[in-house]
């Protein structure tokens, strides 16, 4: 860190200091009380247990052993302990100096509470579907500056693949199979009620950096999170709206907690390396990688009295990559707070900024592409090099990749608002408005240096030289209101929700291209030539539910709901839409004939799990209107057929049954969760081609079904539990079986790849199948005969699922690690189909006599099995005891952890890097394309967390 | 309950004056809907603009593939169509149904044009209907000329390359009644000439030939491209950009005529020949030698060579593209290489080019260029003689114009997506099978092949396909007039 930086950091921890001694100078110290909580389960102690004097904002939380100490006014005051999962208690001071205290769990709340989309908590066992839940401790755990790294193998039921290691690349997330054939699988994204940009793909009009997408995930807030629940799909997501069938991620951030307050600082600094595992010749490496630095600090303060909370954080960040021209700097900045404004109104309020800024190369399917030209055989093979040649290999391709010019800067506000009513005891509701703005600038200077030097034109040219420029603008606004009433009758109990919701997505874009650009320049102004093209989308979805959940004896509960949509999207003969759902939950466990038949310390919870819910996808937007399109063409406007349009375009509609059960053993020692799922969809938009002689562009058309079948099985196995040594082990098998039931009777078609092996949608093979030449060879190695447009296999697993350990000393060091795998998935070696083109393609892949044959024909080859198991993250975290450092700080953890450290795989590349594949702005991509660019790196980080 | 109320009563007083300020249904589309466009002044100018542009669209969907697809290039290292490299033509092809939609797209853009537009536009005026007929004509005389059959209408029944000759030279003549501008007048006449001849109706071609030079003796009509707005050109990426790793290799004794299209400025794609006058030439001698008239046609091609003479030619720096693609050292690239056209032809002089060296430019005819000279024509002993070399010099002229293909007697296919969605088509059809005669599918592997002796700068082609054209001359596909 340079010494500017230095002082300013310097600045703000004095005047958080400053900050912090005044707040502690104006209470009065009439006495001191101090005093230690443990846990009356185990004797350990307790740290970040709440005191607080009753009545007053006076209050303080326990170090890391478990200590606090605070000052009193009175011998009458009554100290308050409360944590999470603990049972709150009281106790009066009296005139003790030490008042210790042992807390014990709370029954009540081992019903764990998850958040509906409603924005009310409910216990999850009166609920039919799942939700995991991401909590604090597992997001500490993660490094990670964006939202899917941070929730890479920490869904049980999700996978998450990162599509190259450059930064600000788009992701594939997907659970229970693709649900559409026309948008990605990503989910709809809330923070704290307000629909944000989920945009995992490259925008309409972007600057084209070869088959890399940028995504709006990777600046994401993720700036003090407190807790993340990812709900699948299907009944779960009903009530979520038209666009919900990919399931919802639902971020909650910190607004404070009342006591005193308190100050968070966190460093983490450490090395990126570029993985060498999947590359095919080391000297990729070693002209591309180098180790990279990175830092991070972030400095948090939270606290409030019991009327207003408060919590802030902000960071900064930087890395300087594992590889040449792909340094990324971030600052975040995020505040909440909550506000009881009288006994019936509450107000919360949320507010980030984040700011990001980040070099690229190029990469994948792009002869400028560094990477893919020496992995890809365009310099030979590189291994053969003698000392002079590697060394003037190097010399080259540095010198181009030092003057590529690609940068992305990306600018996001994200605010919301919420206010909480207390009608009656009954009767509560509440009402969220908010907005995501977020603006990114992509912008590539292709001098003519740079082309002369990559040999893509003649030195001493003078004219070529180029500026694109790529904005985009996206603002959403959501709101909603909504009424819960509760009532409780005799054994019946009753949850009744009813409300309204609204949304609306603006995307403005603009490309600009500067051609005979004059040298130097960095602005378009010196150019010879300037075009621009602009592009808006804009839609609006609003939406009506009501849903009652029913319990009888607390056991038994009957879930059922509607929710009908309108949307900007839909045809004009289109009007509002039914999406109902309809759940059973029963705890058999709960029943008093099961306790006495069956002891809890062998089968300690059975719940059993049914429900039929139905979600959507509405259409791309302005499709639904037949219009001309108008192009400028050697200086006139020009028309032509636009879209043909459909007044009957309507959302596709997921249908999903699922069946559940849930187990714990041993006193929930070893749980066990099992669902089958399947989800049809029907109506399925399918951008599927007409007959070509028609002479009109696609149209997309609800003519499509496609169904997703599977299993989810997760467990976890508390292995030891005591007051030394903790131990858990998670994992999770998921499976799926996708396929394409119907095509309405239009003809299969492209959703990505190549023209020479691509991805394809046809009836009676999984979305995206992969489509080429399927060669077969004879004795002598020579091509004997060729299935044109053979099924060559899926990007889909079958099977995929995550792995977890937890281990803690003493609550004092704690060991996590995770890992995903997934099988049954196939993909592409298209940088050994580059290879081949060279003539250094890898050893046995093709028959030698069959070399000289078309890589039409000989597609088949160059699909291979991509099944991986990685582990993705190690950290080891130690809170220091405080002997070390008294009463200055109340925590200090220390960690260390590292990323991406294990790689096993089937293939010859990174099954994981897949290119994305997606064809268009917010398109369904398969992946299955691995080439031309660069895994995830390994991180290595030490942090160190201080709390004040 | 009385919270409830009140609230109740603020929030619906709120609402009535706020909802207008919120109205989130309130979205309006940006791109222009069909009332719009037609309500628009001049809609017709406009229209005939997108024609052009499809017209560009057609280019770029057929010249590269067609080219590669004939022996003039071969795809050394590139994302193009392969399986047209060795002549394996199949309907599951995605480049096919690409071409065919283009061409479709232009038909369905005429009849549009004529029928909604113009009724739409009260300042149509016949001129403009005349360049509509026109290009309704280019779509069927381009469904004839590359492909065995296609519909003639939105999911219709195929139609035979004779069928779709005929509803050209049908649109060609009306478009003739109409036409008052010189322009189009030569266009409509020597469209139909290229009709006629490739119908093998050797006195109306030639009628109209006489009438096309009469009309207009340096007529040029080119497809252009957009560089800032494209379509750009996707012949210029193939043969000359580097950009994207797309390169196309001429054969040999082609060499001297590479890269018809190359970057010109950043404002400014390569044209390409799409109707030329010379043509009409070509046409009237190869009528004159199916009549036994050589003279006739020595004085026809020599007529021709001063047309081709008066072309313009362009100093280009290939330097960067080379001749050392695939394998280095593996193609002639300088000029002390002499080029045989098979085993048994001589050696000739002249046909490469050196390209690489500081400073070196290659010149480049950018409309017509040949190796034949007037002594050459002259020497010319008997009519298959003079057809072998009437079809080299189409084959020079038309380089990188995608016309090579069709000379070849090749046929390109209905595709899947055609064949699956037009209940016309049964499935298996006969034009899902690409036309290839005997005598080019015995070879077709060996179409770019060619041996190159770099110390004794000597390159034999394997096949000269010209002299194999004539030597079938009577088969249906080829040669028309014979």
């Amino acid at each position: 860190m340079d010494t500017k930086k230095l002082n300013a950091m310097k600045k703000i921890l004095q005047t958080c200091f400053v900050y912090l001694l005044m707040i502690t100078s104006v209470w009065a110290q009439e006495r001191t009380v101090s005093g230690r909580v443990t846990s009356k389960d185990d004797g350990t102690s307790l740290p970040g247990v709440n005191v607080v004097v009753k009545g007053t904002s006076i209050g303080t939380v326990t170090d890391a052993d478990g200590r606090y100490t605070l000052n009193v006014t009175s011998n009458n005051a009554i100290l308050v302990f409360s944590f999470i999962g603990l049972q709150t208690q009281e106790l009066a001071v009296d005139d003790r100096a030490i008042v210790d205290i042992s807390l014990s769990t709370d029954i009540t709340q081992l019903s764990e509470i998850v958040v509906t989309g409603q924005g009310y908590g409910i216990e999850k066992k009166r609920l039919s579907t799942t939700v995991d839940v991401v909590d604090k401790a597992q997001i500490d755990a993660v490094p990670g500056g964006r939202l899917d790294q941070l929730l890479q193998a920490q869904l049980p039921n999700a996978q998450i693949r990162l599509s190259s290691g450059q930064p600000g690349t788009a992701s594939l997330i997907r659970t229970r199979g693709p649900v559409s054939a026309n948008s990605s699988t990503t989910p709809v994204i809330y923070i704290d009620g307000v629909r944000v940009d989920n945009l995992n793909s490259n925008p309409s009009l972007n600057v084209g950096t070869g088959g890399a997408s940028s995504s709006a995930l990777n600046d994401i807030p993720i700036e003090n999170i407190e807790r993340v629940e990812y709900v699948k799909g299907g009944a779960a997501t009903t009530l979520f709206g038209a666009d919900a069938a990919n399931g919802v991620i639902q971020i909650f951030t910190k607004k404070g907690t009342a006591g005193q307050n308190r100050i968070n600082f966190e460093t983490q600094l450490g090395a990126i390396s570029g993985t060498r595992d999947f590359l095919k010749y080391k000297e990729t490496a070693d002209v591309l990688f180098r180790t990279g630095f990175t830092q991070s600090y972030t400095i948090g303060v939270d606290g409030g009295k019991e009327d207003v909370t408060y919590s802030v954080s902000g960071s900064v960040s930087s890395d300087n990559s594992f590889r040449l021209a792909n340094d990324q700097k971030r600052y975040n900045f995020r505040t909440g707070f909550s506000a009881k404004i009288n006994n019936w109104l509450k107000y919360s309020s949320s507010a980030s900024f984040v700011s990001t800024n980040f070099q690229r190369d190029y990469n994948a399917n792009n002869s400028f592409s560094s990477f893919a030209n020496i992995e890809g055989g365009a310099y030979g093979d590189v291994s053969d090099l003698d000392e002079q040649g590697f060394s003037d290999l190097k010399d080259e391709v540095r010198n181009y990749v030092g003057l590529t010019g690609i940068t992305e800067t990306v600018k996001r506000f994200q605010n919301s608002h919420g206010f909480e009513m207390k009608l009656s005891d009954k009767i509560s509701g509440r009402m969220n408005l908010g907005i995501d703005s977020r603006t990114s600038k992509q912008q590539d200077i292709q001098t003519n240096a740079f082309l002369i030097a990559i040999g893509a034109v003649a030195t001493g040219t003078t004219d070529q030289g180029s500026i694109t420029i790529a904005e985009r603008k996206f603002t959403g606004i959501t709101g909603d209101l909504n009424f819960q009433y509760r009532e409780k009758l005799g054994k019946f109990s009753f949850i009744t929700t009813a409300g309204g919701q609204f949304f609306r997505n603006v995307d403005e874009q603009l490309l600009i291209t500067a051609t005979g650009v004059t040298e130097g320049s960095r602005s378009i102004n010196n150019s010879s030539e300037t075009v621009a093209q602009d592009f808006l989308r804009t839609v609006t979805n609003y939406g009506f539910f009501a849903q009652e959940n029913l319990g009888f004896n607390d056991k038994i509960f009957l879930e059922f709901g509607v929710r009908l949509d309108g949307n900007s999207a839909f045809g004009k003969e289109i009007g509002l839409q039914a999406f109902p759902k309809v759940g059973l939950s029963y705890s058999l466990s709960d029943e008093e004939f099961f306790s006495n038949a069956i002891s809890e310390n062998i089968l300690s919870n059975v719940k059993l799990r049914a429900n039929y819910g139905e979600a959507g996808n509405f259409p791309t937007p302005f499709v639904n209107e037949r219009l001309i399109a108008v192009n400028p063409f050697l200086g006139i406007p020009t028309y032509t057929f636009g879209v043909p349009g459909d007044v009957n375009l309507k959302p596709e509609r997921t249908a999903t049954t699922e069946l559940g059960l849930d187990l714990g053993f041993l006193t929930n020692r070893i749980n066990l969760q099992i669902t089958k799922f399947n989800a049809v969809t029907t109506d399925a938009l399918f951008n599927a081609p007409f007959a070509s002689s028609v002479g009109q562009i696609n149209q997309l058309r609800n003519i499509g079904e496609i169904s997703n079948e599977g299993w989810e099985i997760g467990t976890s196995f508390v292995i030891l539990d005591n007051e030394n040594v903790g131990l858990t082990f998670n994992a999770s098998v998921n499976t799926v079986d996708n396929k394409v039931v119907s095509s309405g009777g239009a003809p299969e078609f492209n959703v990505g790849g190549f023209t020479f092996l691509g991805s394809f949608v046809k009836e009676g093979l999984p979305l995206g199948y992969l489509r080429g030449g399927k060669p077969t060879f004879a004795a002598d190695g020579s091509l004997e005969s060729v299935e044109q447009n053979a099924n060559l296999g899926s990007p889909i697993a079958d099977r995929f699922g995550t792995l977890s350990l937890n281990f803690n000393f003493k609550k004092r060091l704690s060991l996590f690690v995770s890992g995903d795998y997934q099988q049954g998935a196939q993909g592409v070696a298209v940088d050994d189909v580059l290879r081949y083109f060279n003539g250094v393609q890898d050893e046995g892949r093709i028959p030698d006599a069959a070399l000289s044959e078309s890589f039409f024909d000989l597609a088949g080859v160059w699909v291979e099995d991509t099944d991986y198991f990685k582990i993705r993250n190690i950290s080891l975290f130690y809170t220091l005891p405080s002997k070390y450092y008294g009463k200055m700080f109340k925590k200090v953890d220390l960690g260390f952890n590292v990323t991406n450290p294990f790689n096993f795989f089937s293939s010859s590349f990174d099954p994981e890097v897949t290119g994305a594949g997606i064809g268009a702005q917010g398109a369904f991509g398969a992946g299955g394309f691995g080439f031309g660019t660069e895994s995830a790196p390994r991180t290595f980080l030490a942090t160190v967390r201080v709390s004040l | 309950m009385k919270s409830l109320l009140k609230i109740s009563v603020v929030t619906a007083l709120l609402s009535m004056t706020a909802c207008e300020l919120f109205d989130p249904t309130d979205v309006v589309n940006p791109n222009l809907t069909e009332n719009a466009i037609l309500g628009t002044a001049n809609p017709m100018i406009s229209w005939i603009g997108g024609c052009d542009r499809q017209l560009a669209l057609i280019s770029n969907a057929s010249v590269t593939i067609t080219e590669i697809a004939s022996d003039n290039y071969q795809n050394t290292r590139t994302f193009f169509n392969q399986n047209l490299d060795r002549l394996n033509i199949l309907f599951t092809d995605i480049d096919m149904n690409t071409l065919q939609f283009a061409i479709h797209r232009l038909r369905e853009m005429a009849d549009y044009g004529l029928t909604t537009v113009a009724e739409a536009d009260p300042t149509t005026t016949e001129d403009q209907l005349a360049k509509l007929h026109i290009y309704k004509g280019l779509s069927s005389l381009l469904s004839a000329e590359y492909f065995k059959a296609l519909p003639g209408s939105p999911s219709g029944p195929l139609l035979s390359p004779a069928q779709h000759l005929q509803k050209a030279v049908d649109e060609f003549t009306t478009s003739l009644t109409l036409a008052t501008d010189p322009v189009t007048i030569a266009t409509a006449t020597l469209a139909r000439a290229r009709a006629h001849y490739r119908a093998g109706s050797a006195t109306n071609a030639v009628n109209d030939a006489q009438a096309a030079i009469a009309a207009s003796p340096s007529f040029l009509l080119t497809v252009e491209f957009d560089a800032t707005n494209a379509p750009t050109s996707t012949i210029q990426n193939a043969l000359f950009d580097r950009g994207t790793f797309d390169d196309l290799q001429p054969l040999p004794r082609l060499d001297f005529l590479d890269p018809k299209s190359f970057f010109i400025s950043a404002s400014l794609e390569s044209a390409t020949p799409f109707l030329k006058i010379e043509e009409a030439h070509l046409i009237i001698a190869e009528a004159q030698l199916a009549q036994n008239n050589l003279a006739g046609a020595k004085t026809t091609l020599t007529n021709l060579l001063s047309v081709v003479a008066a072309r313009p030619v362009v100093n280009v720096n290939d330097n960067v593209e080379g001749r050392t693609e695939a394998a280095p050292g593996s193609r002639p690239n300088n000029n002390a290489v002499q080029v045989a056209a098979s085993a048994t032809d001589p050696l000739r002089a002249g046909l490469v080019r050196t390209r690489n060296g500081a400073g070196v430019t290659v010149p480049v005819p950018t409309v017509s260029g040949t190796s034949v000279t007037a002594a050459m024509i002259t020497a010319l002993a008997n009519e298959d003689e003079a057809l072998e070399m009437l079809y080299l010099m189409r084959q020079e002229i038309f380089i990188a114009e995608g016309r090579r293909m069709t000379d070849m007697g090749i046929r390109l296919v209905v595709s899947e997506i055609e064949a699956l969605a037009n209940s016309n088509i049964p499935t298996g059809d006969a034009s899902t099978i690409s036309i290839l005669p005997s005598f080019i599918d015995g070879i077709k592997t060996e179409l770019d092949a060619f041996t190159y002796d770099a110390n004794t700068n000597t390159c034999i082609i394997t096949h000269n396909v010209n002299r194999i054209l004539v030597q079938n001359k009577t088969a249906s596909t080829v040669l028309p007039f014979h």
